[in-house]
């Protein structure tokens, strides 16, 4: 086995993944604009309803990418196409990895962008950019999470499993963020205070996130064969 | 539009993206900008908010500077959607992201900065050095002399633009991903007096998104408010529709409809 990465074959995956779901990748960001636009209006109900179609599309961005690319992939066992191209174990990996995040990258750092402009532009109180931002990073967290088992794992109801109940935990994490104090009072503020809670909070999804996304890297790069 | 589709689509016509003609009409633009802000100083409109209002103020200003000024900046954006059309119609959606980022998104992050610092730094140096200061650095006077000032608004300062061409470009990746061009083309096939008749309900959820300061008496709420608050949306909106639904069998009653309701939207 050679260690050399076949570059422009898993070029050619990646944007084979990025073309196939490019247009539900485009409905996820137009979604994520309308939820945007709602919630940028600062009145109740529009930012009710906004925050609400914000958070159903970021999970279903994740959850989205996941599934096509890695478990429908495997149940309709393209693997033994993918086998028959001059590929090795660590360029599929890699490519896999590599198209996974890109088709979750883009739109979740699109709508971060929105969400931090709409937050920094509109009448909307700054303070609130800080619960943003951790909602933003636990989804990251729990994308990672499950992406880490998706690749690792061969079971599908367990990534069903991993996926949905990384998701769900975000109405547990919404709870106890909003009963921090040093969070919750100035989350209505005009200014956006950095505390050592939420520091800690957005630091430890971060590196959760990358050493989940890195362990994985690092585990299927050792693989000599396909499964 | 119907004039440039061929050229765009052939892509024959833009060798290289260079026509001469559209670089004098763009430079001829930003020669008017720079008219326009230079002047703005004298203008009594812009008196209470520009930073560097004179004393001496002539109406003639006004009436010189603000419409070549609505025409410039819608000007600048139409130009741009032509190049942006001529270059996916060459290089796709891929060639058209990469050109965003080297020649839009990578000088809007430089250049934010440094335009944020220098428009601070002086109008802080205007602050202090100015005789005659403007109405606008008084009120910024007034609001620094407050025992705890609030912090500056962010904003994107002359460069806003530029922030607006990025999500243009995003709303082109989109249309072209939901293949909405079907769409467009069913409705250009319209009548063209329908197509650009209709072309005010884009304005629509502009309307009810935004808001009044006063509730008029026929508007359920505040926000309803805008929309009837003169009246004239109601015609308009009639107008538009029964023009739009009617475009295939264009009947001179819907005519007069249409007509009378986009110069009802002018006037609004």
């Amino acid at each position: 086995m050679t260690t050399t990465l076949n570059l422009p074959l898993v070029r050619l995956l990646i944007v084979k993944d990025w073309q196939l779901f490019q247009t539900q990748l485009a409905a996820y960001v137009l979604a994520g604009i309308v939820a945007l636009a709602l919630i940028g209006t600062a009145h109740a109900w529009a930012f009710y309803v906004g925050s609400l179609l914000l958070i159903v599309v970021l999970v279903a961005v994740a959850a989205f990418s996941i599934s096509t690319s890695l478990l429908v992939e495997r149940k309709e066992q393209t693997l033994a196409f993918v086998m028959s191209l001059p590929i090795s174990p660590l360029d599929f990996t890699v490519a896999k990895l590599v198209g996974n995040l890109l088709t979750f990258g883009v739109p979740y750092l699109l709508i971060l962008a929105g969400a931090v402009g709409v937050i920094l532009y509109t009448p909307l109180p700054d303070g609130l950019l800080v619960l943003a931002v951790l909602l933003f990073g636990h989804i990251l967290l729990a994308y990672s999470l499950s992406l880490a088992v998706a690749m690792q794992v061969q079971s599908e109801g367990w990534n069903t499993f991993v996926m949905i109940a990384s998701m769900v935990m975000i109405n547990p994490f919404l709870m106890l963020i909003g009963q921090t104090e040093s969070i919750a009072t100035v989350v209505r503020g005009p200014d956006i205070v950095w505390s050592t809670t939420a520091l800690a909070i957005l630091i430890g999804q971060l590196l959760g996130s990358v050493a989940l996304i890195g362990f994985t890297a690092w585990w299927q790069g050792r693989k000599t064969a396909f499964y | 539009m119907t004039a440039l589709s061929p050229q765009v689509g052939s892509g024959e016509a833009l060798p290289g993206l260079r026509e001469p003609a559209f670089d004098q009409l763009r430079a001829l633009a930003m020669l008017a900008g720079v008219v326009f802000h230079a002047a703005l100083a004298y203008s009594p409109l812009a008196s209470p908010f520009w930073p560097t209002a004179d004393r001496q103020h002539w109406v003639g200003v006004d009436a010189l500077i603000w419409l070549p000024h609505l025409v410039r900046m819608p000007l600048f954006f139409l130009v741009s959607g032509y190049f942006t059309a001529a270059l996916l119609a060459r290089r796709g959606l891929a060639g058209l992201a990469r050109q965003r980022v080297r020649r839009v998104l990578v000088p809007f992050v430089l250049a934010w900065p440094l335009v944020y610092l220098s428009l601070s730094a002086s109008t802080e140096w205007a602050l202090v050095h100015v005789q005659h200061p403007s109405g606008f650095l008084l009120m910024v006077q007034a609001w620094l002399a407050q025992p705890q000032p609030p912090a500056l608004p962010p904003g994107t300062g002359h460069l806003w633009f530029l922030a607006y061409l990025l999500l243009f470009s995003l709303m082109v990746w989109i249309g072209r991903s939901l293949e909405w061009s079907g769409l467009l083309d069913r409705w250009l096939a319209l009548d063209m007096r329908a197509v650009a008749l209709s072309l005010p309900l884009l304005l629509l959820p502009g309307f009810a998104l935004t808001s009044v300061p006063h509730r008029h008496r026929r508007a359920c709420c505040r926000r309803s408010g805008r929309l009837r608050c003169t009246g004239r949306f109601s015609r308009w909106a009639s107008g538009c529709t029964g023009g739009w639904a009617g475009s295939r069998r264009w009947n001179r009653g819907c005519g007069r409809r249409c007509w009378r309701a986009c110069c009802c939207i002018w006037c609004f």
